[in-house]
């Protein structure tokens, strides 16, 4: 009887993305099967893994409901929803949970289709955006419930942190110590054989970059390299393994190692991650031997080195250590004894390597392997190869335009390779396609390094019409470059330098057709000063209604060396002639010895020792940071109901929570990049010079803040700008936090730092959601038109927008606590309708540089354009001031970028409301920021 | 009445001495910056590094401060009112 039923199928077949994909686009395809039961029964064996017991029992059950219901048709949705409600009655949760249905209802689909999305207000309405806004709506789902432990997600949907893009959640390594590599000081005939362990412990002076990573630096130190030359040591690695899964390969002519499963390999092919690797493909190994034909002799000292005793080892017992070495003893034996076969065998007897000569050998075992060892090992070399237990292999390890210059556009995603630019307008064209390809890699801003200096080497001898023509096609490429991702705008920043930053003085540049020019950056200043002039002059100009630019962002540093370059005054003058008028100019500070990267709306990254020792091979350098997770700091306050020692307690708490929900993220995007070239991350896997575009110990992990006043106010019942104590309250909390942030980078082996969001909608969401769930506690502190549901919480660490309050007070507050929150900080000044004398800017920047800790400033005036008349105008206008058309829109700063009015979100608009405005009048001496701290700034010594 | 604020953290090699000149002004507060309290108080003075001495007057506002560096019981006294 049951199998008269006929099913209405959308030919969903598990595991075939692209058949579901078709059909899901062609609803023509539908077809009609008869009942068959045993499809839910293979169903929940394969995605529940239930077994077939259980597995049979509920399809009976969900069969009689069926029969039941007297239907003559049902859907596979239907039938689905009947297996999940079975389930849940028999209390099978994380059955359910794995066997649930990602899709969105009807209705919700229809908002998406005909309203706009509000999330990003630089995202419009159009197909490409509805095609990315329910494309988001499932994988947020798809990350709360999958990616996110249980306690973490539901902390994101009740609101106690915001886990931000989550709907981007697919976007965002070494050697086993006994692996034996050979080597000499530099020139001596004597070769020495260690393994990787004993040669680090041999090497003195050890520094600690990172909490997880120990480094040395040998001198005259050299390794042997591909076909039996020698290449010079330049970093030996010791870090820890922090349960990466190990791989062993071995090869045809028996040599053999175990390395990290990310660790590229390479392959007669291609270069892939150890965990891609085949058995079958060939590798290139080597023989040391006697070396006679090189000259060299071998000293092979590995058994008279007592391997240094190391903590870990005691944490595992005895039967543990002797069953890990028994595996690993079985797989070298297994690996001999397939390298023996007579197929093999026969390829050894006419191929075998001699001494000192390079060989193709066939992979014979490729497998994950555990091991116990918590260290790691890397060496990075001059040719960025070596030799390790015989087989020839790469080392392991921001976005800068060398890579491109050096490499040209050659991409997994793209079919066509281009060489290399030779001319600076293809050179932007390149630049833009790798923007697009990684805006659909990044949730994030696509930040460029130095930007003008990189351009530089193409510039010499072009007079000055044809730089500006240049950067005018650079600016309005990118400015308008909205057919990437959900055809949004990508969000760029130009990081931009008037004297070329001293770290690069020494660099070698690279020219046209990526060939370097013999000189260093430091020689190409003048083309680099004269291409940021003509970046400034067309962002003065604006478009072609005059309205300000958006993006891309220059990001203008400032440091004690800008002052010493020649002109600069004349072009401060002409960036703060652009602050007045366009508004689009940020003043980024570097103090002391300290070198930042900007992107993102204040996204701030301090490089480390590793990224300086990049320096001179400038295309390498890239910085990304994985996620940011705000805090929401109000609803701590709520919870605390007055107390100190409840406050810092959920504090650590929530700080706990977001350093677990970056190592769950972390894990997953690993195991995307584990499967390498092939993978849905190719583009990040790509290892152009040797390392993945994405180096995942390299991260930069995100703690958001949100809504520090209003903490503040609800604990002490004073707002930061009102008392002393509060501000110092205020402190004590971002403190405490900073400090946290070191103790869990430490604890988890990442680099965890506080960023200010920029909340643009978290800020809103959360604030809705603590109105639903501590009304009664919100409704005192929440700023904007409660009734009018235009409310909202303090952006991250900033004072009450609307505080009485001048914008130099402001300033000197918010920039004390920029030291703490070491991912990037910003001051805003709103300026309205007002366009102050630009020396009033000029004053008020040098003052904030020399007197002040603030990270960064930016000047914001506002304005409408007149869709009619197509005139721009400044202020924030009802009607065209012109035409008196109102077939208007005004544009503003809504937090770290300029986007129109009408596409912000409800909590944005009820901030721009009480915003203070000011003209700088009166503050053009600033005289309050004279002295008010004296004395070298620099680098706090316990970073 | 001015006293001293003396901002100081473990394993920072001048921090001693600058404990010890602080020692000859009875109402000097030491600040730990590897500690929360301290690290906001240090904040709040703009200190970015240790040692650092600063003089703050009855309101708690700063007189003079020596950042980065200890000076001698005769620079402070000669500072202090």
């Amino acid at each position: 009887m049951a199998s008269n039923i006929r099913v209405l199928k959308m030919m969903e077949r598990a595991g075939d993305a692209t058949d579901i994909a078709l059909l899901v686009s062609t609803s023509s395809k539908e077809e009609i099967n008869l009942w068959d039961k045993s499809k839910i029964v293979n169903s929940l064996i394969l995605e529940t893994k239930a077994s077939r017991e259980l597995a049979t029992e509920i399809a009976d059950s969900v069969e009689e409901r069926i029969v039941d219901s007297r239907l003559d048709t049902v859907t596979t949705s239907i039938i689905r929803e009947l297996v999940d409600m079975e389930l849940l009655q028999r209390g099978l949760g994380t059955m359910h949970k794995r066997h649930s249905h990602l899709g969105l209802p009807m209705y919700d689909v229809e908002q998406i289709i005909t309203s706009a999305n509000k999330e990003n207000s630089n995202t419009t309405h159009n197909p490409e955006s509805i095609n990315l806004t329910l494309a988001e709506a499932i994988l947020k789902d798809f990350a709360l419930r999958s990616v996110f432990s249980e306690d973490i997600s539901h902390a994101h949907m009740v609101g106690d942190i915001h886990l931000h893009d989550l709907g981007f959640i697919i976007r965002p390594y070494s050697y086993l110590g006994d692996t034996r590599v050979h080597w000499r000081k530099k020139g001596s005939p004597l070769v020495f054989t260690t393994t990787m362990e004993q040669l680090y412990h041999l090497l003195p002076e050890e520094t600690r970059p990172e909490p997880t990573v120990r480094v040395k630096y040998p001198e005259e130190f050299e390794m042997l390299d591909r076909g039996g030359t020698w290449t010079e040591v330049k970093r030996v690695v010791k870090k820890d393994r922090l349960g990466k899964q190990m791989i062993f390969l071995a090869s045809s002519d028996g040599k053999y190692c175990v390395v990290t499963h990310d660790h590229p390999v390479i392959t007669s092919e291609d270069i892939k991650p150890a965990s891609m690797v085949q058995v079958g493909e060939e590798l290139e190994t080597f023989s040391v031997g006697a070396g006679e034909e090189k000259e060299i002799e071998e000293v092979d000292i590995s058994h008279l080195i007592e391997a240094i005793p190391t903590s870990f080892k005691l944490r595992f017992n005895a039967e543990d250590v002797f069953l890990a070495h028994q595996r690993l003893q079985e797989l070298v034996s297994q690996a001999a004894y397939v390298s023996e076969e007579p197929r093999t065998r026969r390829d050894r007897r006419t191929r075998r390597s001699r001494p000192g000569e390079s060989f193709k050998a066939r992979v014979v075992m490729a497998e994950p392997v555990d091991v116990l060892d918590v260290f790691i090992y890397d060496v990075t070399t001059e040719t960025g190869t070596l030799i390790a237990n015989g087989i020839y292999s790469h080392n392991c390890g921001g976005h800068s335009l060398d890579y491109i210059k050096k490499y040209g556009i050659s991409l997994p995603n793209i079919t066509s390779t281009s060489r290399p630019a030779k001319h600076p307008e293809v050179l932007i064209g390149h630049m833009v396609k790798m923007a697009s390809t990684l805006q659909s890699h990044y949730a994030g801003a696509i930040g460029w390094e130095a930007v003008n200096m990189f351009f530089a080497p193409y510039l010499v001898g072009i007079p000055y019409e044809r730089v500006k023509q240049l950067a005018q096609m650079l600016i309005y490429e990118f400015n308008q470059l909205a057919g990437a991702r959900g055809s949004q705008v990508v969000f760029t920043d130009f990081n931009l330098y008037w004297s070329v930053p001293r770290h690069f003085w020494e660099t070698p540049a690279i020219g046209p057709g990526g060939v370097y020019t013999g000189k260093t950056y430091k020689e190409y200043e003048k083309e680099s000063q004269s291409f940021l002039k003509a970046l400034f002059e067309v962002y003065l100009e604006g478009d072609a209604m005059g309205k300000t630019f958006v993006f891309p962002k220059p990001l203008l540093h400032i440091n004690e060396d800008f002052f010493k370059a020649e002109g600069h005054e004349e072009f401060l003058d002409l960036a703060c002639q652009v602050a007045s008028k366009q508004g689009i100019t940020y003043f980024v500070f570097d103090r002391g010895d300290e070198i930042t990267v900007s992107q993102c709306c204040r996204l701030k990254l301090r490089l480390s020792e590793k990224d300086l020792e990049e320096i001179k091979t400038p295309e390498k350098i890239r910085f990304t940071a994985l996620q940011n997770i705000t805090i929401n700091l109000p609803r701590i306050a709520y919870k605390a109901n007055g107390s100190d020692e409840v406050l810092f307690n959920e504090l650590e708490r929530a700080m706990q929570m977001v350093a677990k929900a970056h190592m769950q993220k972390k894990e997953f995007i690993a195991s995307l990049l584990g499967q390498g070239v092939n993978g849905p991350l190719s583009v990040l896997c790509d290892a152009k010079d040797g390392e993945p575009y994405l180096r995942l110990e390299r991260l930069t992990y995100l703690a958001g803040l949100l809504g520090l006043n209003e903490m503040v106010q609800y604990h002490t019942g004073k707002e930061l700008h009102e008392s002393q104590e509060a501000l110092k309250f205020g402190l004590k909390v971002v403190a405490h936090m900073n400090l946290t942030t070191k103790r869990l980078s430490e604890k988890y082996g990442i680099n965890l730092v506080l960023e200010e969001s920029p909340a643009e909608s978290s800020g809103y969401r959360l604030s809705k959601l603590d109105m639903k769930y501590y009304p009664a506690q919100a409704v005192r502190v929440l700023k904007g038109d409660l009734g009018g549901d235009e409310f909202y919480y303090t952006n991250s660490v900033h004072l009450n927008v609307e505080a009485d309050i001048d914008y130099i007070e402001r300033v000197q507050k918010q920039s004390l606590f920029h030291p703490l929150i070491e991912a990037g900080a910003i001051c805003h000044i709103w300026l309205g309708e007002h366009e102050p004398d630009p020396r009033s800017i000029r004053s008020f920047v040098i003052k904030t540089f020399r007197n002040t800790s603030s990270a960064q400033i930016a000047f914001s005036p506002e304005f409408t354009v007149c869709n009619d008349c197509r005139s721009t105008h400044r202020g924030i206008h009802e009607t065209c001031p012109r035409c008196e058309s109102d077939n208007v829109y005004g544009i503003t700063r809504i937090v770290g970028y300029y986007s129109k009015v009408t596409t912000w979100n409800k909590g944005k608009v009820g901030e721009l409301r009480d915003r203070v405005r000011t003209s700088l009048e009166g503050g053009s001496d600033h005289a309050a920021l004279e002295g008010v701290r004296e004395g070298e700034l620099s680098e706090m010594s316990s970073r | 009445m001015q006293h001293l604020k003396v901002f100081v953290k473990e394993n920072c090699q001048k921090c001693p001495a600058a404990k010890e000149v602080a020692n000859d002004f009875p109402e000097s507060e030491v600040y730990d910056v590897g500690q929360p309290d301290g690290l906001a108080e240090a904040a709040y003075y703009s200190v970015l590094c240790t040692p650092s001495i600063v003089v703050v007057d009855e309101q708690g506002s700063e007189v003079h401060a020596w950042r980065c560096s200890v000076p001698s019981s005769k620079d402070i006294a000669d500072r202090l009112n």
